[in-house]
């Protein structure tokens, strides 16, 4: 099932709720609300993008609870705390526990907007970002031993001459180590490598 | 002949060493006696004398002395007169006039003032009939200082008067705490309703369906929020049928007397002026105290510490010509400046750095309920008043009705 980017927004405050998921809507965004953070728990998937409005008092789990319980699960899109008042012990602990923001009820809506539509931009790129190193360390998984350790050597920026020295093997196999990890990595310059075994890093 | 006059001479020398032994062991007993009864007496926190027939001091105990400023050895032998409190000994006069018939004890109380201390005791007088003195009344005077109890007590009540000043101080912030957070919620639904349908309608994007359900639930919203000020309201607003008759001289006095620490820690002096013709209001007692109690306060407080001026506070009443009365508290403040009177009455509007800037609005909403009104005024001579009425009980009668 594909997941489009979406706004998730729990509050316990049907009105509140409504009225937030009408003015993302009325920004183009799709959203999806929860009354509450069970049942947001329970709809929730590692697969889904976009980003998180979280209220952070609510009756039962609060939203610092929620936020905890969602890294457990490793969700990682941003989370944004709404508040009634300035609650500053609350905001940090938010803060701390890696929130995008914190912001206070009533809110101004072009500033809610618009921090609603970096969290969503982080949140895709962040998706990207995760996928990238997905693909990536799945097709390392399927070098040979001997491809690894020549791999590990190319990105070094050691030369053919110098790995074949370090292996104890002819520069000529050095070549046909080369050439295989760059198709089974799907790689088309040294660069690629590079960027394939730090970004996965 | 000689032996039994020798024999005589021994038994009466034997009889007279014997009473001797006997006396000096009785005298010893009683020398004890007198010892304990003297520590005992003087430990006690109370003046004790004996007072024989003649009125005259017997035993008096240190504070007995202390109670009247004299010197307890020159005491015993005294008349009561000599001790120079005329009320006290009158009263023990005429216990001792009746001793011989009546052993019933007698209380009353006397006031004495040193320096800067007045002190009052409670009086004991209890006759009695001792065998031993050939039937000569004897009298023994308790003397117990109930002004020691009487401070103790003032300092509690003004120590409980600061604390419901507190408690108010801090129920008013958890109610304001409250208030805006259930305020919070349908304002905030209510905005984001408004915004997001001018953004959908400003877009072009829109379906009527959908702004109409968003318009009925900003106004349910807005309804939720009249609702809670409603319950505020009810809740602010005392039933009248808690309304009494006041008698208002003791009421004011009563409540000088609650700022009356404040008013010293800070120098200033509470004068109060009565009308003579003061009516009678109906009207609920805690919440008139109320009001007096925070427009002095803020009168005592309006009043620079450290400055050279005249540190005065006054209250005045007077009689309104609708039959009501009028009370007036100026302070010798700086006054309030020019623009800020428009919102002395605002919650939470406060020019004290520590005010919740409840006190005048309160103030005002209860002296409206009554039927009066609260109006305050910069004065020539500098400082503000404060000045409020409330209708006569006529009125207020016809009004419930």
């Amino acid at each position: 099932m594909k997941h489009e980017p979406t706004v998730h927004v729990v509050d316990d405050d049907d009105a509140v709720r409504r009225a937030m998921c009408m003015l993302f809507r009325s920004d183009g965004l799709r959203t999806a609300d929860y009354a509450a953070p069970d049942e947001f728990l329970e709809a929730v998937r590692p697969a889904m993008t976009g980003c998180i409005v979280l209220d952070i008092r609510m009756p039962g789990m609060d939203g610092l609870d929620l936020q905890q319980r969602l890294q457990e699960r490793d969700i990682s899109m941003p989370v944004i705390f709404l508040t009634g008042h300035a609650d500053v012990p609350k905001a940090v602990r938010a803060m701390k526990q890696g929130a995008l923001d914190f912001i206070e009820k009533p809110f101004d809506d072009e500033h809610l907007l618009s921090r609603v539509q970096y969290a969503m931009t982080k949140g895709a790129l962040q998706r990207y970002r995760k996928t990238e190193r997905d693909k990536v360390a799945g097709r390392i998984e399927q070098l040979t031993p001997r491809e690894r350790e020549a791999l590990n050597l190319i990105v070094a920026g050691r030369t053919n001459k110098e790995i074949a020295e370090q292996l104890h093997i002819s520069p000529r196999t050095v070549e046909v180590h080369r050439a295989r990890l760059m198709r089974k990595l799907e790689a088309e310059s040294l660069s690629d490598l590079v960027r394939m075994v730090f970004g996965s890093a | 002949m000689t032996l039994l006059f020798a024999l005589l001479a021994g038994f009466l020398l034997l009889a007279c060493l014997a009473l001797a032994v006997a006396y000096r062991r009785l005298e010893r007993t009683a020398r004890r006696n007198r010892v304990a009864m003297r520590a005992l007496t003087d430990t006690l926190p109370l003046g004790i004398a004996t007072v024989d027939g003649e009125a005259r001091h017997g035993y008096a105990n240190q504070a007995y002395a202390d109670w009247f400023g004299l010197s307890r050895d020159s005491l015993p032998g005294t008349s009561v007169r000599d001790v120079g409190h005329p009320a006290y000994s009158q009263r023990v006069e005429a216990v001792q006039a009746r001793a011989d018939t009546s052993e019933e004890a007698s209380t009353f109380e006397i006031e004495t003032q040193t320096a800067d201390l007045r002190r009052r005791a409670r009086v004991t007088v209890i006759p009695f009939h001792p065998v031993a003195e050939g039937g000569q009344p004897i009298m023994v005077v308790v003397i117990s200082d109930v002004s020691a109890n009487e401070l103790l007590e003032a300092r509690t009540q003004r120590h409980l008067s600061e604390m419901a000043h507190v408690a108010r101080l801090a129920t008013m912030g958890e109610l304001a705490a409250k208030l805006a957070h259930e305020l919070n919620q349908p304002l905030t639904a209510i905005s984001g309703y408004t915004r997001a349908s001018l953004r959908m309608m400003r877009s072009g994007r829109w379906e009527a369906s959908e702004l109409v359900e968003a318009l009925e639930d900003a106004s349910l919203q807005a309804e939720r929020a009249a609702d809670i000020i409603r319950g505020l309201r009810n809740f602010l607003r005392k039933s009248p049928a808690e309304r009494q008759r006041l008698e208002l001289k003791s009421l004011f006095e009563e409540v000088v007397r609650l700022v009356q620490h404040q008013a010293r820690a800070r120098r200033v002096e509470i004068s109060i002026n009565h009308a003579t013709d003061l009516p009678e209001i109906r009207a609920n007692r805690t919440e008139i105290e109320q009001v007096l109690f925070n427009l002095l306060l803020n009168a005592i407080e309006a009043i620079p510490e450290g400055g050279r001026g005249r540190r005065q506070v006054t209250l005045n009443t007077g009689r309104t010509a609708d039959g009501g009365i009028e009370v007036a508290v100026a302070d010798s403040g700086s006054g309030f400046v020019e623009g800020v009177g428009e919102h002395l009455y605002d919650p939470f509007f406060s020019t004290k750095g520590e005010g919740m800037g409840m006190g005048l609005s309160i103030c005002r909403t209860i002296v409206e309920a009554h039927g009066g009104t609260l109006r305050a005024h910069n004065n020539a001579m500098g400082g503000a008043t404060f000045r409020f009425t409330l209708p006569g009980s006529e009125e207020e009668g016809g009004d419930e009705a």
